[in-house]
């Protein structure tokens, strides 16, 4: 490909499409992003962004606008079923912003755009081939240096090409709204609150619009429900919260989404490399499922900028961000199954408290090296400042 | 000399309270001369480390601080884009406490009083002799066997003695508000975000106050401008923490004051010290210039209580105690240069994060900021360095 531009083919246009397309067009690619809906769209409430997300962020040239529209998050409250504070130790990790995810999403597009991304939508990806090749709705795509499927957790790229190892349906979900802000919501402050298997969040997400999230175990039907939206089985298990769920309307957007666990037995083969959702996705518990995607999408365009061999430079590429990756997964399902699947007698919920501080401890460590994106020291604990040279602002 | 030592002390700030208790817990007759109709401590809110925690446990000030403050588990330094520059910048393992100023002063002074200090209001000190006598307003003179100025920035007894080396405002200053505290404010969290001339600070200093510092240099005039506040120009520097500062009422006791470095050719002269603002005036951005007005008050006593005469007492005091307090100046001077006059240029501003970010990494420089907040004075063989 010497002399050449490089060119990339990019199946799906979601946080995770987007932020690789901008960040591989910032780096002298051509690329062209196939989306499948007649129009750019972000569904999904709020999001959690964390230290990992925010470097990604300015690396691309996406966050002061974001910024601008988002919260800073000073203090992190977990609540346990009587309201209590079990933690607040907040975005220990450095930094925490919680943004709407269609302020990011627009953010994301007009990056990609500026750096002369092409994005082309109702245009489905059915398939891909490890030389490069993408099958369309309406045929064969040219052979293009790099394919990347950020198409989710159903992922077709991922699936033709047998990259799937397990699909899992984790039983648990959760149902995600934005309501108008009021002055009863907190300010620079989240909180989640556990009550048996249920829990409620509640993140001021801009100026405008309060994130809340009402997760409950698949099983738990009533609490289930979300379309219609009636706040009563919430407010019986979450009374502090009635200003916030009475302003959930009664047929809202959000809907009741189940959590998956994906694993692959590779995140690439050939030229084609799968990202986000549809090479690992995880269950929203520690908030890092976009961060993720976030860093490993800016990883891969440093990965591959000069690469000569692409196939050589993704196998790098996997080896270097996967087991961060993976480590995210794992400890959100471990987060999720203490915070749904703890038996719901009222003196085991105390004890659930108490546990969780010292349970907490170690898994907030573990978060915090996910977002610093290195191992955590042999007793168990990472250091929180931010791992790499501020001025620097990238993702090693 | 008679059994009872007696001492003078001209001003009723924090140093001077503090030097008062030491004293007259150690048997002293000690009377305290303070130029206002009544006590009071203006300021706002005020950061207390391990030396000055230490101060208040020896003198039993302690529990009453800690009862109406707050304990900081985290004190952190940001940049303009919140990234963590230092975790627990100057802490270290040690202590770190918040209070609101007028009940750290109101504790001192019961303390004092209760060791038999007498506090006399409306009683302005204006001159000090070396051989131990205190001029009042009225003309009326004062015999000590230890004269203590601890009249501040502008003290009268240091410029009556010719003391002073040095005077320097710094161009560089803050108001200081105390807002109500909500649910929202950060609970034992403490923060600095830094943006580019601008410091805001951000500390729970009491169940129902939180403490805000607003740092920016003289030249910045809409930064200054903070009595009254206007909350637009710091609001846009500042738009992630527009609820906190649109809480600062328009009219309340903070104005913008600028920071002064006091350097003496010495700390005394005969039977007279100096302490505090009076003898190292330093600009607040260790939060050690309180701190250490403490520990040198302590010093002092320690000092006076263990040498045969006041002269040679004031001389070992100042030895011991002045290279550390020296140091703090210095590198507050150095820190609010780095912090305000830095050029605001963004691409500059990522420098200057990675810089501080960098020196955090310095186990050396660590061990250096932290031994000058965790120092403990020893001049009597009492109390060993922390």
């Amino acid at each position: 490909m010497s002399g050449r531009r490089p060119h990339a083919e990019i199946a799906g246009a979601g946080l995770a499409g987007l932020a690789t397309a901008a960040a591989l067009a910032q780096a002298g690619w051509s690329v062209r992003v196939h989306e499948k809906g007649e129009e750019l769209r972000e569904i999904g409430a709020g999001i959690y962004l964390f230290a990992n997300a925010l470097r990604a962020l300015q690396t691309i040239g996406a966050y002061d606008d974001l910024a601008a529209r988002s919260e800073m998050i000073l203090n992190a409250e977990l609540r346990d079923h009587r309201n209590h504070l079990v933690f607040d130790d907040g975005p220990t990790d450095g930094r925490l912003m919680i943004a709407l995810r269609r302020n990011l999403h627009n953010v994301l597009a007009k990056v990609a755009l500026d750096a002369g991304v092409e994005i082309v939508t109702g245009s489905r990806v059915l398939s891909a081939t490890e030389d490069g090749k993408l099958q369309l709705e309406g045929g064969w795509s040219d052979r293009a240096d790099l394919v990347v499927g950020t198409d989710g957790v159903y992922s077709r790229v991922r699936d033709s090409l047998g990259l799937a190892k397990s699909i899992i349906a984790l039983r648990d979900g959760c149902g995600r709204h934005l309501v108008p802000r009021t002055p009863e919501d907190p300010v620079n402050r989240t909180i989640e609150t556990w009550s048996a298997g249920r829990r409620l969040g509640v993140a001021p997400a801009s100026p405008d619009y309060v994130y809340i999230f009402l997760c409950c175990p698949e099983a738990d039907t009533e609490w289930r429900r979300q379309q219609p939206f009636t706040p009563d089985a919430w407010l019986r298990s979450h009374p502090w919260y009635r200003s916030q769920l009475e302003r959930i309307p009664r047929n809202p957007e959000g809907r009741w989404l189940n959590f998956w666990d994906v694993n692959c037995h590779a995140w690439s083969k050939g030229s084609v490399a799968l990202l986000g959702d549809s090479a690992h996705a995880m269950s929203p518990n520690l908030g890092q499922g976009a961060c993720v995607a976030l860093a490993n999408a800016v990883a891969l365009a440093e990965a591959v900028k000069t690469a000569k061999d692409i196939p050589r430079a993704l196998q790098a590429w996997e080896r270097r961000q996967r087991p961060i990756t993976e480590r995210a997964q794992r400890y959100s399902e471990y987060y999720g199954a203490i915070g749904t699947k703890w038996p719901h007698a009222r003196l085991l919920l105390d004890a659930r408290s108490v546990a969780t501080r010292l349970v907490f401890l170690p898994l907030l460590a573990w978060r915090g090296a996910v977002i610093n994106g290195r191992p955590v020291s042999s007793n168990g604990r990472s250091r929180s400042s931010e791992p790499t040279d501020p001025a620097q602002g990238g993702v090693r | 000399m008679s059994q009872t030592r007696t001492a003078e002390i001209a001003g009723a700030g924090l140093a001077g309270m503090t030097a008062a208790a030491v004293l007259a817990q150690r048997g002293w007759k000690v009377r305290v001369h303070e130029k206002g109709p009544a006590l009071r401590e203006i300021g706002a809110g005020i950061f207390l480390w391990e030396n000055a925690l230490r101060v208040l446990e020896e003198i039993g000030a302690y529990d009453e601080v800690a009862t109406k403050g707050e304990m900081v588990e985290r004190h952190q330094l940001r940049d303009h884009v919140q990234r963590v520059l230092q975790d627990d910048w100057l802490r270290g393992s040690w202590r770190l406490r918040t209070v609101v100023r007028g009940d750290l002063h109101a504790a001192l002074a019961r303390v004092a009083v209760a060791a038999g200090a007498e506090v006399v209001t409306n009683s302005r000190a204006v001159e000090a002799r070396p051989q131990g006598e205190l001029v009042l307003e009225g003309g009326q003179r004062l015999r000590a066997d230890l004269v203590i100025g601890a009249d501040g920035v502008f003290s009268a007894i240091r410029e009556s003695l010719g003391l002073t080396q040095r005077m320097v405002d710094l161009q560089d200053g803050c108001g200081r508000h105390l807002i109500d505290r909500t649910p929202n404010d950060p609970v034992r969290r403490t923060y600095e975000i830094w943006n580019g001339g601008r410091r805001l600070g951000i500390a729970p200093s009491s169940r129902e106050k939180v403490y805000l510092f607003l740092c920016c240099p003289a030249s910045d005039l809409q930064g200054r401008a903070q009595h009254p506040f206007d909350p637009v120009s710091w609001v846009n520097s500042y738009p992630d923490y527009r609820d906190t500062i649109e809480r600062i009422p328009r009219l309340d006791d903070g104005r913008w004051a600028t920071f002064h470095d006091v350097v003496c050719h010495r700390w005394s002269k005969g039977r007279v010290a100096l302490i505090g603002d009076a003898a190292h005036a330093m600009s607040p951005n260790l939060g050690q210039g309180a701190c250490m007005a403490m520990t040198n008050a302590l010093a002092l006593a320690q000092a006076v209580d263990s040498s045969p005469t006041t002269e040679m007492a004031l001389d070992r005091w100042e030895r011991s105690e002045r290279p550390i307090v020296d140091r703090a100046q210095r590198f507050s001077h150095w820190y609010g240069k780095f912090g305000t006059r830095w050029p605001t240029a963004k691409p500059l501003l990522d420098a200057r994060s990675a810089m501080v970010w960098g020196l955090g990494k310095s186990r050396r420089f660590q061990v250096f900021l932290n031994g000058m907040a965790a120092h403990v004075p020893a001049l009597d063989g009492t109390a060993g360095s922390a």
